[in-house]
């Protein structure tokens, strides 16, 4: 095991984790996972209930698994578990404010205590908490509460950050908030794993990986996710998203049924800035600013 | 094909049932077409199904566990097809259990609720309250089966044995086998596959057909949009604006004024509606590109042509909705700073110091006068120190019922005394349990009352000796910090199984039969809780590097005060008085 090389990968090879049911039943929550994950690398894992996305996440933040098997080297991430975020925030606050759980996180890092309270303070302004950093958690909602706990895991400037469907229960501008965390550890150079079951999350141009039924089933770009591995051939039957059993959203089945009529070229939009650029957007006069006000005065005063 | 012979038992028993929420004031907005002098209520009729749409933190969930009963109403009036949810009791307001049988609930997550050993016990627990013959039952429940794609081999699996999916369908299949007239559902999609997704819909519109209504808390906007006949947008604050898809797709702002983002998706189908296409097209991506593409009947009008549907006015509301309800604020609202609690004030020690002085001197107390004086300190404690006993109220209430059926026990049975009463025993236990609830009633308050974390920093320090602790200290110390620390959650995850159970087995009686099986269905999914619960503890704790590092970083210091010392003489001495006093025959 190679603990300390900070340009190292991290690498799974062929690794297995078995568990049982509570039943009693073997089960295995991990087939055979190879993958490497680059210092600084963003990438997204999705798949359903059960699909062994979240041990596959745990796996990476270096948390310990029973019943695992095959190769594993931490390279870049270091000996230490990285921090990891889960969707409720109430198993994983230990303080009982804001400040006190950052403060207690940089404990156990180790933080110099000179540092602990100038660094806890400035996450907490960074993620929004400044005014209620010293309310206890019943005084918040549970938007407030999952970012201390994105706070706390991100203060430890770790090199790499797990966030296990840390938004799923979040509302848009709290998981802006998130998100935007997450974007400034990255841009410091940490690694970031972003386990979510919302496909319209993912960045068609990052790296997403698929499991189902405890495998991984497929590793590339978003956009070959919804679309199928050649851009310029969609194929829905082609393209993981169908092939892990996930829900095709609403756009890109629009995508697929224009396509199929021959009203849309490939390669097919999957943003909303693309949807726009494409002749569909502007065909019908689609605004997607978002401003939609200033959009129907527009039609209004058309009209007139 | 086997639709109409199932259909003859169970259609009659979907009596068309009005589910009418009212009481909301000015926190319901009206619908453009409602008359203007109707009180604010939110009526849902049969046969439509309803989606409730609202950011995290706006209530959703809240809402429909009012409308099942689950919680205080907090002044809404719910009735069922004209019956009152609630009816006034001696003291309070009480659920009725004929009213409950008019829902089925299935709550966020519901296979944590599962806790019979195969899906047909879980099944029939469900529609044990329904009544009915054998050959109903047995209807209902293959039906169940059917309605989330299963035949009946599965009615032997154990929902242990299952997958998560698995485990969430045979909860579904709970939801739809009661024939209640009304399917309270929150958010039965999150984590299913595709395929879920569409038999969950295709049963959602043929329960509608049967006359059943539906009121839906979904995330998945572009899966539940299609399906509702009304939309009930829903901003943080709990203010409710009723539409239809037709009406939202006319005002978009809406989305903003509940506190969402208009998603990407729903600015294309908008732009199709506009185009002249009814919104059951627009909603629908596969209608619409049939559309779009030149399929299907009808023309499709030039994309420059006049917009014909569009009200010609938005814009003021627009406005408006954007002058009061901006829409980064929704999760991070304002906190007024809470008043701070007082016995944050001194150091964790000295109020635990105080705290064994007190409770020795309780456990000291012989006599009845004592006693009472014991009380009169014990609440001012309580009141003072603001214990948040609340929680507590179900092991307080039932230490006391333990305490007075043990007296009367020892009465009959004891010793000493004359005649058929041992008056003398019944005393003595009294005495004994009624110090005890007072120590009780202190011990359980306090953990509630200061910060774990604070305490655990002052154990610490208790126990370093030349700036060390010893590594068994600190796992003892963080053991019982943390016990302490989660000990409040626990009793709402107990609080929450209990309601839950109570939806399920629509009965809220108090007697012990009733109790006991309300006791098996809250104490095993409590169970299962408590290990979800202790694995992602332990996994949060993990990766925080907690018990790697044997030494962390102490940041700061608790420092012993003035004011500590001062809480220590009062208490002292008020617990000295109450020991001594009382063997000195003082009062």
């Amino acid at each position: 095991m190679n603990g300390s090389n900070r340009t190292e990968p991290l690498r799974l090879t062929k690794l297995s984790v078995y568990g049982r049911m509570p039943g009693g039943e073997r089960t295995t929550r991990l087939e055979e996972a190879t993958l490497a994950l680059a210092p600084g690398e963003w990438i997204y894992v999705v798949g359903t209930n059960g699909s062994g996305k979240s041990t596959l996440a745990q796996l990476l933040a270096g948390l310990v698994q029973e019943g695992a098997a095959g190769g594993y080297s931490r390279g870049f991430a270091g000996l230490q578990p990285a921090p990891y975020v889960m969707q409720q925030p109430d198993a994983q606050l230990f303080g009982s404010t804001p400040r006190e759980e950052l403060v207690f996180a940089l404990e156990w890092r180790a933080a110099p205590p000179e540092r602990i309270a100038a660094a806890a303070a400035e996450m907490l302004a960074a993620v929004g908490l400044r005014e209620a950093a010293d309310e206890p958690w019943s005084r918040l909602s549970g938007g407030q509460r999952q970012l201390a706990v994105v706070a706390a895991a991100a203060v430890c400037e770790a090199p790499l950050l797990v966030l296990d469907e840390a938004t799923s229960m979040l509302d848009e501008s709290a998981r802006r908030r998130v998100r935007g965390i997450a974007e400034r550890l990255h841009a410091r150079g940490a690694a970031i794993v972003w386990v979510t079951q919302r496909l319209d999350e993912l960045d068609p141009d990052a790296r997403v990986i698929a499991l189902r039924d405890a495998q991984i089933r497929f590793d590339g770009t978003g956009r070959q996710f919804l679309y199928g591995p050649d851009p310029l051939r969609p194929s829905r039957s082609g393209a993981a998203c169908e092939q892990v059993g996930l829900r095709l959203p609403y756009l890109a089945e629009l995508a697929y049924g224009l396509h199929r009529l021959g009203k849309l070229a490939a390669p097919l939009p999957a943003t909303a800035e693309e949807w726009r650029r494409s002749g569909i957007g502007s065909g019908i006069g689609i605004g997607m600013t978002g401003d939609t006000s200033r959009d129907s005065e527009r039609m209004a005063s058309g009209n007139g | 094909m086997g639709e109409e012979t199932l259909r003859k038992p169970t259609d009659a028993v979907f009596a068309e049932a009005e589910l009418r929420i009212g009481g909301f004031g000015d926190r319901l907005l009206r619908q453009a077409d409602a008359p203007a002098e109707k009180d604010r209520a939110l009526v849902l009729r049969p046969r439509t199904i309803t989606v409730l749409l609202g950011p995290n933190g706006a209530g959703k969930t809240r809402l429909l566990e009012i409308a099942a009963g689950l919680r205080d109403p907090e002044g809404l009036a719910v009735s069922y097809g004209g019956e009152a949810l609630w009816r006034k009791g001696r003291r309070r307001l009480k659920l009725r259990p004929d009213v409950l049988k008019r829902y089925s609930y299935a709550c966020q997550s519901a296979e944590e609720q599962l806790f019979a050993r195969s899906v047909e016990a879980e099944l029939r627990y469900v529609l044990a309250p329904f009544g009915g013959g054998e050959a109903e039952v047995a209807a209902r429940v293959e039906e169940a089966l059917r309605a989330v794609g299963w035949d009946p081999t599965w009615l032997a699996r154990d929902p242990y044995a299952m997958s998560g999916g698995e485990r969430r369908r045979t909860a579904l299949a709970c939801a739809f086998a009661a024939p209640a007239p009304w399917l309270l559902l929150d958010e039965p999609t999150s984590g299913l596959d595709a395929r879920a997704h569409e038999m969950l819909a295709a049963r959602l519109l043929a329960e509608r057909e049967r006359g059943r209504g539906v009121l839906l808390v979904s995330h998945d906007a572009d899966w539940a949009l299609p399906l509702a006949d009304m939309l009930l947008l829903m901003a943080p604050g709990g203010r409710i604006r009723p539409c239809t898809p037709e009406e939202l797709l006319a005002r978009p702002e809406w989305w903003r004024e509940a506190g969402m983002d208009i998603p990407a998706w729903f600015e294309i189908a908008r732009a199709g509606w506009r185009m002249g296409l009814s919104a059951d097209e627009v909603l629908d991506p596969r209608r619409l590109a049939a559309r779009l593409g030149g399929e299907g009947s009808g023309e499709i009008p030039s994309p420059l042509a006049p917009v014909s549907p569009e009200p010609a006015v938005v814009s003021p509301t627009a406005r408006h909705a954007r002058a009061d309800a901006p829409p980064d604020r929704s999760a991070l609202q304002a906190v007024s700073p809470a008043k701070p609690h007082p016995l944050l004030r001194f150091d964790p020690r000295s109020v635990w110091l105080c705290y064994i002085l007190l409770s020795l001197a309780l456990f000291s107390i012989q006599t009845w006068i004592s006693l009472a004086a014991g009380a009169v300190v014990t609440f001012a404690a309580v009141r003072l120190g603001r214990f948040p006993l609340r929680r507590w109220r179900g092991v307080l209430l039932g230490f006391a019922s333990f305490a007075v059926s043990a007296t009367l026990l020892a009465g009959w049975t004891g010793s000493g005394g004359d005649g058929l009463w041992h008056a003398d025993a019944a005393r003595a236990t009294l005495l004994s349990f009624g110090r005890t609830w007072l120590v009780l009633l202190l011990g359980l308050g306090l953990p509630l009352a200061i910060p774990p974390l604070r305490l655990r920093r002052s154990l610490l320090q208790l126990s370093t000796f030349r700036g060390r602790t010893s590594r068994r200290v600190q796992q003892v110390v963080l053991t019982v910090t943390l016990i302490l620390r989660f000990v409040p959650q626990l009793l709402d995850e107990w609080g929450r199984f209990t309601r839950i159970a109570i939806a399920r087995g629509k009965e809220n009686a108090k007697t012990p039969g009733a109790i006991a099986r309300r006791l098996k269905e809250t104490s095993v999914p409590f169970l299962l809780a408590l290990f979800r619960m202790g694995d992602q503890v332990s996994l949060a704790l993990e990766s925080r590097g907690v018990g790697r590092v044997p030494q962390p970083t102490m940041s700061e210091r608790l420092r012993w005060r003035g004011g500590d010392w001062l809480l220590l003489l009062a208490v002292g001495g008020i617990a000295a008085a109450l020991a001594i006093g009382g063997r000195l025959g003082w009062y």
